[in-house]
């Protein structure tokens, strides 16, 4: 049996949020897309086809082979316009041993932790009351009927008394929120749990910083690289996307925070959605879009302008800097040339418009007092100022993703490749896993203050690193 | 945006029309100063909302420097009429705990009287 879930569509009162298609919408801090692979693991079903709609690029992106879920998947697109019943008719002998159709956007909600069998010998609708959800079907009859004529079973089996599974749609926000709600307060345990599980029904994600000032109370979810500033209270029954900010003495309770959210400073957020700038009332449906950064606002979305301040803000100690180093840096050329003591490879990373850059890599002994001189004076820093110059990196941000590293190019809003990063204080050759949180600690907090205090620390930091490490070498 | 003014029973009655933000205080700031300061007989203040699509950080830091200006002449400012979506705002920000929010202006009158 084979399975194809329908992500195209999308859900109305989303709408306003500007978010596209259901699939990657989180519930409880996991894709509803992700629900349904879960399922469809314990299922035993491996080969899945995906129709993608708007958010193609997206959910590809995410998806990825479907290795993570133990899935072959397969994407295939949907035009705009086409029933998405006639999928079938494109490769009619996939389908011949049976299929398990997710036709609309509807939430796998789990009756209990094990699924029964797969049902086999007839069609179960996923849900009654709507048929229009999807089938699971191995009759030859309904197959039939599906593949040549694109007609769906109206009647069948109950999927939730076959499976252990009710399907429910989520047609207001008010449905999204409930459920959020009931996740958080336990009912996630019949699913995979999102992040680490401190203790009962409180889950917090990785990369997540909390002063001892915050105040955090169970039952809540907490996703990944989230800053919450001192002072603020979260929970009980909060769920709060990655990459979220939570400013200074904000109170949030009952409420749904998703990716990428900015809450501003002393709020209080109680039984609300809030998706970036947007705030969705659940009970009335009512959804308020506010333009205003003190309030609510997207993060890791720099403005233009914000960005422009960057860059030009930092053309001039750029210019100052590769003036400055230039001399140094050839006499240090020259020496390494003369002595045999080092070397330079090419290495290609991705520039901030997220194309390869290719910048030269010193190859020399650490310990070698030249390189040493070297990279205290941050001379192997200055064909990165150069690129700088030609605005391909910015002077203060994070370490440039090596090209080799990642195969796809770093989406712009969260890509701020510098010559000068805190990195660099790390050591020669800090873990990546470091160097990602480092990256994403830097997007958070993005500001020209944060820039002027990296290039203070490095500019003075690697002179004083290396002085320490001279002293211990001295001392051993 | 537009400020108009009346005055009713004594009590000063401010309607407002499209959205309270940034862009607009100033100017919604100085009417309503050049109106109440020449008014020595108001003393308490309605002020409508039906009429405000949405309001920002700084139409409501606004608003509570006007509350200070009615209140330190011993009046009261009272608000009517907010949509939900201002209503919303006002309560993320905690600031429906410093005004008192009413439906109309009658019954804002009636609370003044």
């Amino acid at each position: 049996m084979k399975a194809l879930l329908h992500t195209g569509d999308s859900l109305d009162w989303l709408a306003e949020t500007g978010q596209e298609g259901w699939s990657l919408l989180p519930l409880g801090n996991r894709p509803l897309l992700e629900y349904w692979f879960e399922v469809l693991h314990d299922l035993g079903i491996k080969d899945v086809w995906v129709l993608l709609g708007d958010d193609a690029h997206d959910v590809e992106q995410y998806a990825g082979d479907g290795s993570r879920w133990g899935l072959d998947l397969h994407m295939a697109f949907l035009r705009e316009g086409t029933n998405p019943d006639t999928v079938f008719k494109r490769k009619p002998e996939l389908w011949q041993e049976g299929v398990f159709y997710l036709r609309a956007p509807c939430f796998p909600r789990r009756q209990q932790q094990q699924l029964n069998e797969l049902p086999t010998g007839g069609s179960f609708l996923l849900n009654p009351e709507h048929p229009e959800f999807g089938v699971l079907t191995d009759n030859a009859d309904d197959l039939e009927a599906l593949i040549r004529s694109a007609t769906l079973p109206q009647q069948g089996g109950d999927l939730s008394s076959s499976l252990g599974i009710r399907c429910e749609g989520l047609p207001d926000a008010n449905s999204y929120f409930q459920l959020n709600m009931a996740l958080v307060n336990g009912e996630i345990q019949n699913y995979l749990t999102p992040g680490y599980s401190l203790q009962e029904n409180s889950h917090i994600g990785y990369n997540v910083i909390t002063p001892p000032s915050c105040n955090l109370e169970a039952p809540l979810m907490v996703g990944n690289d989230c800053r919450l500033r001192p002072l603020c209270s979260v929970g009980p029954r909060a769920v709060i996307g990655n990459n979220v900010v939570i400013d200074g003495q904000s109170e949030l309770r009952d409420c749904v925070i998703l990716d990428g959210t900015y809450v501003g400073r002393n709020l209080e957020i109680e039984n609300k959605i809030v998706a970036g700038r947007h705030m969705i009332d659940p009970e009335s449906g009512v959804t308020v879009s506010l333009d205003d950064p003190l309030l609510l606002a997207e993060v890791g979305q720099g403005s233009r302008l914000g960005d422009l301040i960057h860059v030009s803000l930092g053309k001039i100690p750029a210019t100052l800097l590769w003036l400055l180093m230039a001399p140094f840096y050839l006499m240090c050329i020259g020496l390494f040339k003369l002595t045999g003591s080092g070397s330079f490879q090419p290495h290609q990373v991705y520039d901030r418009h997220g194309e390869p850059l290719t910048l030269p890599e010193l190859l020399a002994p650490p310990e070698h007092a030249l390189t040493g001189f070297f990279r205290a004076l941050n001379l192997d820093r200055w064909p990165a100022l150069g690129a700088c110059l030609k605005n391909q990196l910015y002077l203060c941000g994070h370490l440039p993703v090596s090209v080799s590293e990642e195969e796809t190019r770093p989406s712009s809003d969260r890509n701020c490749p510098a010559v000068f990063c805190e990195e660099l204080l790390l050591g020669e050759d800090p873990p990546e896993s470091l160097r990602k949180v480092y990256a994403r600690q830097y997007c958070a907090s993005r500001a020209v203050g944060t820039d002027l205090r990296i290039l203070a620390r490095v500019l003075m930091g690697r002179v004083l690193l290396r002085s320490t490490l001279t002293l211990q070498e001295a001392d051993a | 945006m537009q400020l108009t003014t009346a005055l009713e029973d004594s009590i000063g009655i401010v309607t407002l029309q499209g959205d309270f933000n940034a862009a607009q205080v100033n100017s919604i700031r100085d009417s309503f100063k050049e109106w109440f300061d020449g008014n020595h007989g108001i003393q308490n203040v309605i002020m409508d909302f039906e009429g405000v699509g949405m309001i920002d950080s700084a139409g409501l830091g606004l608003l509570i420097a006007l509350l200070k200006h009615v209140t330190n002449r011993g009046g009261d400012l009272k608000l009517v009429g907010l949509q939900k979506k201002v209503r919303l705002v006002f309560e993320i920000t905690r600031t429906h705990r410093i005004f008192e929010i009413m439906d109309s202006i009658e019954e804002a009158k009636n609370a003044l009287s």
